[in-house]
């Protein structure tokens, strides 16, 4: 049943709010009963964190996910107000598909937080005066110095990893970067390639992907997410490999909705369905086709946070939970409400900032619950968010991708540090 | 329709700005409940705080001549929660507090808009028990529970609603305040008037507070699937089963229709051939459970089931459970719209209906699929079928009539648990006769004469007052 399962049905206990309402008040401009520009409308579907918890809840197989995108397209089309506005929706839109722009907003942050972003009155005074400028930065992580190419190298193969044994690789396998995942969190990339590798898959990393598209489809600009899934499908037919593996729940989960995406394009539409059929998620991958077990225990209690775009959108739970059953000595406690949206929700935490922040303290508060010295979860977007609430209550919990804490597991110095 | 701008300015006095909605998006969203094709937005949504505001709400209803449409969750199936014309909504999901638990009398205190599931969570944490599990129970309300006398597929043995509403808590639609039973096992003094209201369906009371009368929470509960390769026999296992002087908790059953769409969802592993599935559930002393379980899986077995599973576990009980309860949602996937009813026949007379609904469909050219508590006979034959389709939906009404009348023909009723509401009116005079729809019509007059409470649910206006919008004073005098 949907409405238990609806996060902002939770924070306003009322039918806009919930699956339910939504899928009425597309009916009803369908019907002819309420204007597609309608602010109403338009904010009703915005306050929507997109989490899909209501299609796992949903016995009928309703495809809210589907009929969301599809009302936020006539709504963006529509041009009407009631929209996210445009700091710094139009400002990420645009960026986040160029890897360049990507690469100097990290350096700018990065230069900022070491310099102005110090100082208290500054801090201070610029929530007063830009509240949505001061938001984007308080929510950003420590950036890690950048480099070239974000510092992944072109391919790793099993042989590059000391200890792994040489062994012959299994296969090929192209890992997608992200784009903000290889700005912020450029570790996790290069963890996810090295537990790889150590699994006996040789490893590529291609140049030519590009931001998935996904946050651009959410947003009502689908046009935009076709010509991202075309670069990326391109992209991965060039790599030779036989699998896309992702470490980005909300990636994976839109490069999965490739083929439907590209469904009528006449050149694309086949491409797209058979890259669609290739991607995994690396729990899964790892999980599926097997992957050797860590010898060093660590003895840290640990909690899983399940992405909404893992669970719901893509419905792998089982995998990460494995990743983490496999390593000797971990003490996994289960976390409640770990299926409940966290409140990053793509750049929902920018848009809404009062409803992501409520859903963040309830988050937070469940994992302060656990006792946990490290939270788990399988997407930047969360991490973000949940590193964000952990800092506002100055808590020592840390946050890690499953294949940060494998790869140290698995004994594997890092490529780079931070 | 819309109220006048002094009715509005008096809601908010009554209550606060903040809490009368007149957005045309929430307008729209509390247009309907769960009853399909039925649909029409109220003048304003209106949250209430206590029964303080529920009164001078009423009392405003009466100055200004608006009627009130109370609401919990929205999930009826017969149109109870649906707006009438200038009418407001009075939404109670808020009053969600369990308020009260009393262990040693067995009663607990509830807010109208508590969750029916949430209660049997904290009941049962006590050892205790609330029966009543209507399908929706993760969503519906006890208010709404109440309203309609709620049943569930624990009825058999358990009953329904009206048998666990020991107090009640209501607002009568002049405004007056009434308490009604109380925590004495049992009470006479006086007319029985808390089990008229149980049931009235939002027409005779609103709601502010329920003592619910809870039950020992049963110790061993034990699971049964079996499968048939017809109705038939599946309807004899049923009547074996009860004629063993066996009460299970649950008896429910599904047609080939239902399994499949089932088995199609849920991928139950069910076998090939089935035509009928039971769901049986016995609960109690775990000696007599064993026993009783035994002797269903013998009786079934006697008579032909194909499979009989047993759960052994809670986890696996669960699954099977969900074979039943995730039934209307299975058959709602194979078409755009699924009309749900549920026409009730004495129980001897199941195996008689369902081959009666299975022709009717058949003659009308409606897919139809049936299942429902059959140790009760309380059938929910579901109409497959597309609200756009006007000529199909000509059809399927036509074939509702057709069962209503063959349900009434066999002794039974047009609606077991769900309501009249709106969708059910023009057949109540057909069941109960003239006679008894001029007493309910009385009824509502003396406690109702303004009609602001949920008019023109359950039985239409008079014949004489075709013309007076429903809510307006000269509809009183029409009813005289």
């Amino acid at each position: 049943m949907c409405l238990p399962a609806c996060p902002t049905f939770a924070l306003t206990p009322l039918e806009r709010a919930n699956p339910r309402g939504r899928i009425g008040l597309m009916r009803a401009v369908a019907r002819g009963e309420l204007a597609v520009d309608d602010p109403a409308f338009a904010e009703a579907m915005y306050y929507c964190v997109g989490c899909r918890a209501c299609e796992t809840a949903c016995p009928a197989g309703v495809e809210f996910g589907h009929l969301l995108e599809e009302a936020r397209t006539v709504v963006e089309a529509a041009g009407g107000p009631g929209r996210p506005g445009d700091f710094p929706r139009e400002l990420l839109l645009d960026t986040l598909p160029r890897p360049g722009r990507i690469r100097l907003g990290a350096r700018l942050l990065r230069l900022y937080q070491r310099t102005l972003g110090r100082w208290g009155w500054w801090v201070r005074r610029l929530r007063r005066r830009r509240p949505d400028l001061a938001r984007l930065l308080a929510l950003a992580p420590e950036v890690p110095r950048q480099g070239r190419r974000g510092r992944l190298p072109a391919e790793l193969d099993p042989a590059d990893i000391p200890g792994a044994g040489a062994p012959r690789a299994r296969g090929v396998v192209a890992l997608h970067p992200g784009c903000v995942q290889q700005a912020l969190f450029p570790e996790v990339n290069a963890d996810t390639a090295q537990v790889l590798a150590y699994n006996a898959w040789r490893v590529v990393m291609p140049e030519a992907f590009r931001c998935c598209g996904a946050l651009h489809a959410h947003q009502g600009r689908r046009e935009a997410a076709r010509e991202m899934a075309r670069l990326n499908v391109a992209a991965f037919e060039a790599s030779g490999a036989e699998r896309l593996v992702s470490n980005a729940a909300g990636c994976g989960a839109f490069f999965e909705e490739y083929g439907a995406l590209l469904e009528d394009d006449p050149e694309w539409g086949e491409r797209a369905a058979a890259f669609s059929g290739r991607v995994v998620d690396v729990t899964e991958h790892l999980i599926g086709e097997g992957m050797r077990r860590p010898l060093r225990p660590f003895g840290i209690r640990v909690t899983y946070d399940d992405p909404c775009h893992l669970i719901h959108g893509q419905r792998v739970a089982k995998a990460p939970r494995l990743v983490l059953a496999a390593i000797p000595g971990l003490d996994v406690v289960p976390l409640a409400e770990s299926t409940w949206c966290c409140g990053s929700a793509g750049i929902y935490n920018l848009t809404h900032p009062e409803a992501a922040d409520r859903l963040a303290r309830r988050k937070i508060e469940h994992i302060v619950e656990t006792g946990a010295e490290l939270v788990v979860s399988g997407n930047p977007g969360c991490m973000v968010q949940i590193a964000a609430g952990l800092r506002a209550i100055d808590s020592p919990i840390r946050v890690l991708h499953p294949v940060s804490v494998l790869r140290a597991a698995y004994q594997l110095p890092p490529l780079f540090s931070r | 329709m819309t109220i006048t701008d002094r009715a509005l300015a008096g809601l908010q006095e009554a209550t606060h700005a903040d809490r009368v909605l007149t957005a045309r998006e929430d307008l729209l969203t509390y247009a309907s409940d769960a009853t399909p094709l039925l649909r029409h937005p109220p003048a304003a949504v209106v949250i209430p705080r206590d029964a303080e505001e529920v009164a001078a709400i009423l009392r405003l209803a009466n100055e200004e001549n608006f009627a009130v449409v109370p609401r919990g969750a929205g999930t009826g199936l017969s149109g109870g929660a649906i707006p009438t014309p200038s009418s407001i909504v009075l939404l109670f999901p808020s009053w969600n507090r369990i308020q009260e638990i009393d262990v040693a009398n067995g009663t607990a205190w509830v807010e109208p808009g508590v969750v029916t599931a949430d209660l049997h969570r904290a009941v049962e944490a006590e050892g205790l028990f609330y029966p009543p599990d209507p399908g929706s129970m993760r969503v519906c309300t006890i208010g709404g529970n109440v309203a309609e006398n709620a049943g569930g597929l624990r009825g058999l043995k358990y009953g329904v609603t009206k048998d666990y509403v020991q107090g009640l808590e209501a607002v009568l639609p002049t405004g007056e305040w009434v308490r009604l039973g109380g925590k004495a096992a049992k009470d006479v003094a006086g007319y029985g008037l808390k089990d008229l209201l149980v049931g009235s369906e939002g027409t005779l009371a609103v709601f502010t507070r329920v003592l619910v009368r809870l039950v020992p929470r049963p110790i061993r509960t034990r699971t049964l699937l079996a499968g048939f390769a017809s109705l038939v026999t599946a309807g004899e296992a049923v009547a074996a089963i009860l004629a063993d002087r066996i009460v299970p908790c649950t008896l429910e059953i599904m047609d080939g229709v239902t399994l499949r769409a089932v088995e199609a969802y849920g991928d139950m592993g069910l076998p090939e051939g089935l035509e009928a599935l039971l769901l049986i559930e016995v609960d109690g002393h775990p000696a007599a459970v064993e026993e009783e379980a035994h002797a269903i899986g013998s009786i079934c077995r006697r008579l032909g089931a194909l499979r009989v599973r047993r759960a052994t576990s809670e986890e696996e009980a669960e699954d099977l459970r969900s074979a039943r309860r995730a039934a209307f949602t299975a058959l709602a996937r194979l078409g755009p719209t699924a009309i749900l009813e549920d026409a009730t026949v004495p129980r001897a007379a199941v195996p008689d209906m369902l081959v009666r609904i299975h022709e009717i469909s058949a003659r009308h050219g409606v897919t139809f699929g049936v299942f429902g508590h059959a140790g009760d006979g309380n059938l929910h034959p579901t109409c497959l079928t597309d609200s756009r389709d006007r000529e199909a939906i000509v059809r399927a009404e036509a074939a509702f009539e057709e069962i209503f009348a063959a349900a009434i023909a066999l002794g039974g009723t047009i609606t077991g648990e769900h309501g009249v509401g709106l969708a059910k009116r023009r057949f109540l005079a057909q069941q109960v006769g003239d006679p008894a729809v001029r007493f309910m019509r009385q009824i509502k007059a003396v406690l109702d004469p303004n009609h602001v409470l949920n008019p023109g649910k359950v039985f239409e206006p008079g014949p004489r007052c075709e013309h007076p919008p429903l809510g307006h004073p000269r509809y009183a005098e029409a009813m005289a």
